[in-house]
């Protein structure tokens, strides 16, 4: 029989590859480079939210929370009388250690969060309470029941666990140096913090190198949570200083986050040290820790209110036989991480995983055997059978650990009120993972049901922004109207708290005051087009969060929209200085350099954002179309080929791919591909009339309709533009003559074909019907700066949106000439239109209303 | 490992890395050292 190759997985609990590539670059983190050559390396999109035993759950699972049951930090206990920290036989489906199990693997599971009671598995588990000191040192340090599976093993692994007060000085000054000089900072909260942090780590450490070499295995998974507590304890005194930090405790504590890295990448290379070639290595974090100028000052007062500390990439790294080396991977998520190992060994995909095989780390990567669920697979999968106690002490310090680190409240005296809570926390955690997972209705009924429960602002905050992405606009409105009382009352409590604790930095808002309410309010007012009053409000939100990304975007996209491309580029430079690996911000910067002709930077912008998320079809139909226009017809033509890969119904792209076999580079067969397409799902043709605003475009139609062209009724167009863009109200339209503004023309949907009648009338004419519109009192001879570069924008909004149709039918009619020679005029018309024009008729019209 | 350490009571972070075996060698080291200042206890009490 052949030798498994083995298969090692480490978990860093918060790292963050900003923090790692300086070190990496300082040649601090020696072990983790070394690895980072021998394989393949990138970002791992974390979820919402970004809590650890959730995640990590799903890692080992490939499915969210709602699937796999651990919905947060705590579950009641099982009398519903209190609350212990989340177990595993709460976990409803198998992790992939189970499913090694059920194919006959040895596995050791060190400290997974969540692994207590440890699971009979064919190998050993230590569970995430082993490292946890509950007596004072030189006490006997039990271990809680369920710690260890085998059972047997438990009084053998009791030796490798570090107790905080064994931390000595030599090991702590690397972490606090003022140490050295200063004997009283040992007895400060921040240094007990940290040095119970480094026996954690030392204790698992030293578990899993004595599991790594004294117990036969094949898959091995170790979680380390100590740089996340290190980054919770002092990345707020990582360099560099801000104003708002103390200077002592900045110069005690600066070192701390730095330290712990080394520290890690020390243990990382011990343990590189115990594998032979043929294993297969994953190194990952769950999601990243804020390092730089995202660093919040203000930690909301709530339950896992420090989870804002924490960013939406954290690191992947895999090395081994047939991983691809020294490459930088794109688009991996922590749902990832099962299916893909479990197709490295060989091993089918459960069709119900949530993530997907990372195919790009492989060398020679072949195509995945899928069976519909591993859970209808029958076999010993080593997971529970029954419900299994724990040491009500052990559960308790780990609770308290919970609470001192801020991700949960100080227990009330009233358990149930507080199992109740915790319910609700835990319903409101889960909704946020099924909204990340876009499963909004599910995630609308459970916030629906905490909110009015509960009155608790951010289950409304989260329960508006599902009704923002569902569109549904008045419920959103209905909720900002009641978040709005809440808030009134919510601000005179937080008035009291800031009395009480002047000096607290961390406790004042005023800092850095979310504005959620002028958020929601915001964003759902440019959900109802509603540009104006939307963007003074977001404007208000981003002087007081300047480092809001989405912000930043979605003052953009209201630029775009009106077209001010400059203003949103700003925005979007804005966001990429923030984080220069934000896709949207790429993009809309892609597009905006598209639309203004600068298409070789368009081109950089978007192939960047391609980088960080090849799945995004219209990122790669935008490439297509500034590669289209820089003139490099091949690749536009490769562009689209990608876009329709990822979205076959992509109707646009299939346009351009016709246009571009067609006339371009000759190819009948591709283009017949396309051809066929459109014939089977373009619903029909429409005339569009268009032109400035300001045109006289009743004239024109009133000329058509006279010609005897069918005119669409468009009685509700005036009070409601938006309308003439729905499905419905277009296939009711078919064949007919539609006035559209050329502020709207980039609203037609692609799945009819469209041909186009400029209106183009003297400039004079048109300022005359506009000053009259606005009841302009100016002087016949002058000319209105605003209004005449309304104009010109809007003339140059017809001209990108032309640009960007392929293939477009176009015909321009201009005004004058129009009355000059109607015949030739109409008869051009006629032609365009494919319809046979009444000559005679329209020249009646026009005699009879000129 | 091929690698020679000089173990002190104090250990250091280095010791801690190397898991196990680093932990089990320091703690025989502290035990030692303790057992030695035990003895010289011992013996001045003597004196």
């Amino acid at each position: 029989m052949q030798k498994k190759n083995k298969i090692l997985v480490i978990g860093w609990d918060a790292a963050d590859w900003k923090v790692i590539t300086p070190l990496i670059e300082q040649g601090k983190m020696p072990a983790l480079q070394s690895l980072m050559a021998r394989g393949a390396h990138g970002r791992i999109q974390t979820l919402d939210p970004p809590l650890s035993p959730m995640l990590w759950t799903s890692i080992a699972t490939g499915v969210r929370a709602d699937k796999h049951g651990i919905g947060g930090f705590v579950e009641p206990l099982p009398n519903g009388e209190g609350l212990r920290p989340v177990t595993t036989t709460s976990r409803k489906v198998k992790a992939i250690w189970n499913i090694f199990n059920q194919e006959g693997w040895k596995s050791n599971v060190v400290a997974w969060w969540p692994s207590n009671p440890a699971e009979p598995i064919n190998g050993v588990m230590v569970s995430n309470l082993y490292q946890v000191a509950n007596k004072a040192l030189g006490e006997e340090w039990e271990m809680p029941t369920g710690t260890v599976h085998p059972e047997e093993l438990s009084d053998s692994m009791k030796e490798f666990r570090v107790h905080p007060h064994e931390i000595t000085l030599a090991m702590a000054i690397p972490f606090i140096p003022g140490l050295a000089e200063n004997v009283e900072l040992r007895k400060e909260k921040k240094t007990l913090s940290v040095l119970k942090t480094l026996a954690n780590a030392a204790s698992i450490h030293a578990a899993s190198t004595f599991l790594m070499e004294e117990k036969e295995w094949d898959f091995m998974a170790v979680y380390h949570d100590a740089i996340d507590h290190f980054c919770h304890i002092a990345m707020r005194y990582y360099p560099p200083r801000r104003p708002e930090i103390p200077e002592l405790d900045y110069e005690n504590y600066n070192g701390v986050v730095e330290a712990g890295y080394r520290f890690h990448d020390m243990m990382l290379e011990r343990t590189l040290s115990m594998i032979d070639e043929n294993t297969t290595v994953v190194l990952l974090s769950d999601h990243g820790f804020h390092s730089d100028h995202q660093r919040p000052l203000y930690i909301p007062n709530e339950p896992s209110g420090p989870a804002v500390e924490h960013s939406p990439y954290g690191i992947f790294v895999i090395a081994g036989p047939g991983i691809k080396k020294g490459v930088e991977i794109s688009g991996a998520s922590v749902l990832d991480v099962t299916p893909t190992l479990l197709y490295h060994s060989g091993l089918a995909v459960g069709k119900d995983m949530e993530g997907k095989v990372l195919y790009q780390c492989f060398e020679q990567p072949t195509e995945a055997n899928f069976i519909s669920s591993w859970e209808e697979v029958p076999g010993d999968s080593g997971m529970h059978d029954e419900v299994s106690r724990e040491d009500p002490w052990a559960a308790q310090e780990a609770l308290q650990q919970l609470v001192e680190l801020g991700y949960i409240d100080a227990l009330d005296d009233d358990k149930l009120t507080q199992v109740e809570k915790c319910k609700r926390e835990n319903a409101y955690y889960v909704a946020r993972n099924m909204i990340h997972g876009g499963r909004f209705k599910e995630a609308i009924d459970i916030l629906e049901k905490i909110f009015e429960e509960s009155d608790i602002l951010r289950y409304g905050q989260r329960l508006a922004f599902a009704y923002l992405s569902k569109k549904m606009y008045l419920k959103c409105q209905d909720v900002l109207d009641k978040m709005k009382e809440i808030d009134a009352q919510e601000r005179i409590r937080l008035k009291q708290e800031k009395e009480a604790n002047p000096n607290d930095p961390f406790g004042n808002e005023e800092l850095e005051e979310p504005l959620y309410l002028e958020y929601i309010e915001g964003l759902l007012n440019l959900a109802m087009n509603k540009p104006r009053k939307a963007l003074p409000l977001l404007e208000k939100v981003q002087e007081k969060n300047p480092n809001n990304m989405q912000l930043s975007t979605s003052i953009a996209q209201i630029h775009m929209q009106r077209k001010n491309y400059d203003l949103a580029e700003k925005q979007f430079i804005r966001a990429l200085s923030i984080d220069n690996r934000n896709t949207t911000a790429h993009y809309g910067l892609g597009v905006s350099m598209l639309r203004t002709g600068r298409y070789e930077n368009a081109i950089d912008e978007l192939l960047q954002a391609i980088e960080q998320d090849f799945f995004q079809s219209t990122f790669h139909y935008h490439l297509g179309e500034a590669l289209y226009n820089a003139g490099n017809i091949e690749e536009a033509a490769q562009a689209f080929e990608v876009c329709v890969r990822i979205t076959p119904g992509m109707t646009k792209a299939h346009k351009w791919l016709v246009d571009i076999y067609s006339n371009k580079i000759i190819d009948d067969i591709k283009a017949e591909k396309s051809i066929q397409f459109l014939k089977n799902h373009i619903k029909g043709e429409i005339i569009v009339v268009t032109g400035v605003d300001g045109c006289d475009y009743s004239f024109f139609l009133e000329l058509l309709k006279a010609s005897k062209l069918e005119i669409a009724e468009s009685s509700e167009y005036i009070e409601n533009p938006a309308k003439h863009f729905s499905t419905d109200y277009l296939t009711g339209n078919i064949g007919k003559v539609l006035y559209i503004s050329s502020r709207y023309l980039a609203e037609l949907p692609a799945i009819f074909n469209y041909k186009v009648i400029y209106l183009n009338q003297q400039l004079s004419e048109i300022l005359e019907k506009r000053k009259s519109k606005l009841n302009l009192k100016v002087p016949s001879n002058a000319a209105p700066v605003r209004i005449l570069s309304t104009i010109e924008k809007e003339k140059f909004v017809i001209d990108t949106w032309l640009a960007a149709q392929p293939n477009q039918p176009f015909l321009m009619i201009n005004w004058d000439e129009l009355f000059d020679d109607i015949e030739n005029q109409l008869n051009l018309i006629s032609e365009f239109t494919n319809h046979e024009l009444h000559v005679e008729d329209a020249k009646i019209f026009i005699s009879s209303n000129l | 490992m091929g690698k020679e350490y000089k173990i002190t009571e104090q250990g250091s972070l280095g010791l801690l890395a190397l898991g196990h075996i680093g932990l089990r060698k320091w703690r025989e080291v502290v035990a030692e050292e303790k057992k030695k200042r035990a003895q010289e206890k011992k013996d001045a009490e003597k004196k």
